[in-house]
């Protein structure tokens, strides 16, 4: 396909991004292409319903329970959809446990692959150039400037999404938090440790 | 210009702490629309990847991430007729003198399980079909250097470089489109281990590697 096809967008595509939008918007509505109610359902649904609690669920339920564990690393999607969570972008997800000794990061160096169901849609800054062309060039000085500071002696490993399994971390449980219920732990798991971008601190840490 | 990895000159990735789901609203409804028309064809034949890094360099790097799906729903749009350029035209300068109305309220609670319904039914990407796996766990294999097709999920840095298999997925479906002739169909897929010395050489970081999830036709033997 040629590239002509871009000059005849070239002048509007710097303008108004919402008002294209609501013009696009509009007119499918009224020619019967598009339900607005259904685009309000799917944007309340990233914006509400999937996020990145689900995925810190079951990080805590692997913390506590150490079958559970063991079955999430065995077949992630599977132990993942026991407790509710699959589907769109998500419908093979691997868990990657990170140790004192083994460090794990996710990346999508080609565009922005995340596993929906546990961690809903991702962050800026993980579809950024910046992150997608230096996390698997150079994750220790990223993770530096994250204020995640590795020893040498840790291996990272760094990976790629780009097929069509999504990665998830099962981050380390922190020190002092054996005294914790499963409820209690969910908060303490952050979107960014299931990335593989920081640590879960121990509580007041 | 999508294929970033290992790429130098970008500086320190900027992030916000807490930031919303979506920053505008029309980045919102961008996504929302894109989730409604693409079952019903609108990014057909090659999907919303393809479609992305067919955008020209320029476009590509000035854009926002939901600023290039804004302009690969409109180009799709108007490609496949669905709507007309003029009348985009006329509905944007109606709507320019026009506030942008209410946020929306919560939609009623059938239509949000419905919703969640669908995005939760599951699917699976592999495919029964009797194909043996060439590789096995704990072969060395190296990239092919093939002449790149129009739509590859195979990153540019890996290219020629010595990895190792680490497990075994099973058969996918394959996505890329080549430049010519007939797309391949499913096959086996690795994740492929590959020390960053290998990837980088002397500018490589220590005790690193990057594993990728590979299809056969990008692998050889070593």
């Amino acid at each position: 396909m040629s590239a002509d096809h871009s000059h005849s967008h070239s002048s509007s595509h710097k303008s108004d991004p919402a008002l294209r939008t609501r013009a696009l918007e509009s007119l499918l509505v009224e020619k019967g292409l598009l339900s607005s109610e259904a685009v309000d359902a799917l944007t309340q649904a990233y914006e509400q319903d999937i996020g990145p609690l689900n995925g810190a669920q079951v990080v805590a339920r692997a913390w506590v329970d150490p079958d559970y564990k063991k079955r999430l690393l065995q077949n992630g999607t599977e132990a993942i959809a026991e407790l509710g969570f699959s589907g769109r972008e998500g419908s093979e997800i691997v868990v990657l446990e990170s140790t004192s000794s083994v460090h794990n990061m996710v990346v999508c160096t080609l565009c922005s692959c995340y596993p929906w169901p546990v961690l809903g849609l991702p962050p800026n800054w993980y579809k950024s150039n910046a992150y997608r062309s230096r996390a698997v060039l150079e994750p220790r000085k990223v993770l530096k400037e994250f204020g995640l500071d590795l020893d040498d002696s840790v291996d990272i490993k760094v990976w790629d999404s780009t097929a069509d399994i999504r990665y998830m971390v099962l981050p380390q449980r922190p020190e002092g938090t054996e005294h914790l219920s499963e409820a209690e732990l969910v908060p303490l798991v952050t979107r960014d440790a299931m990335i593989g971008v920081a640590k879960v601190r121990p509580v007041g840490g | 210009m999508h294929d970033l990895g290992g790429m130098p000159g970008f500086g320190p990735v900027e992030r916000d702490l807490d930031e919303p789901v979506f920053h505008e609203t029309w980045e919102g409804r961008i996504f929302g629309i894109l989730q409604e028309l693409a079952p019903k064809g609108l990014l057909e034949p090659y999907g919303l990847r393809a479609a992305i890094e067919s955008l020209d360099s320029p476009q590509y790097l000035e854009s926002s991430y939901y600023e290039r799906w804004l302009l690969v729903i409109e180009k799709s749009l108007l490609e496949k007729g669905w709507l007309g350029e003029q009348e985009l035209r006329s509905r944007a300068a109606q709507l320019r003198s026009r506030s942008e109305g209410e946020p929306t309220p919560p939609v009623d609670a059938g239509l949000r399980d419905r919703t969640l319904h669908m995005l939760l039914s599951r699917d699976s990407p592999h495919r029964e079909i009797g194909i043996s796996p060439r590789f096995h766990v704990g072969d060395t294999i190296i990239v092919r250097k093939t002449r790149p097709p129009r739509h590859t999920r195979l990153p540019k840095y890996t290219r020629g470089k010595r990895g190792e298999i680490v497990k075994y997925y099973g058969v996918h479906d394959f996505h890329d489109v080549p430049s010519e002739g007939r797309a391949l169909g499913p096959q086996p897929v690795y994740n492929v281990r590959f020390e960053a010395r290998e990837l980088w050489g002397d500018i490589a970081e220590s005790n690193q590697s990057v594993h990728l999830d590979m299809w056969e036709s990008y692998l050889g033997p070593a």
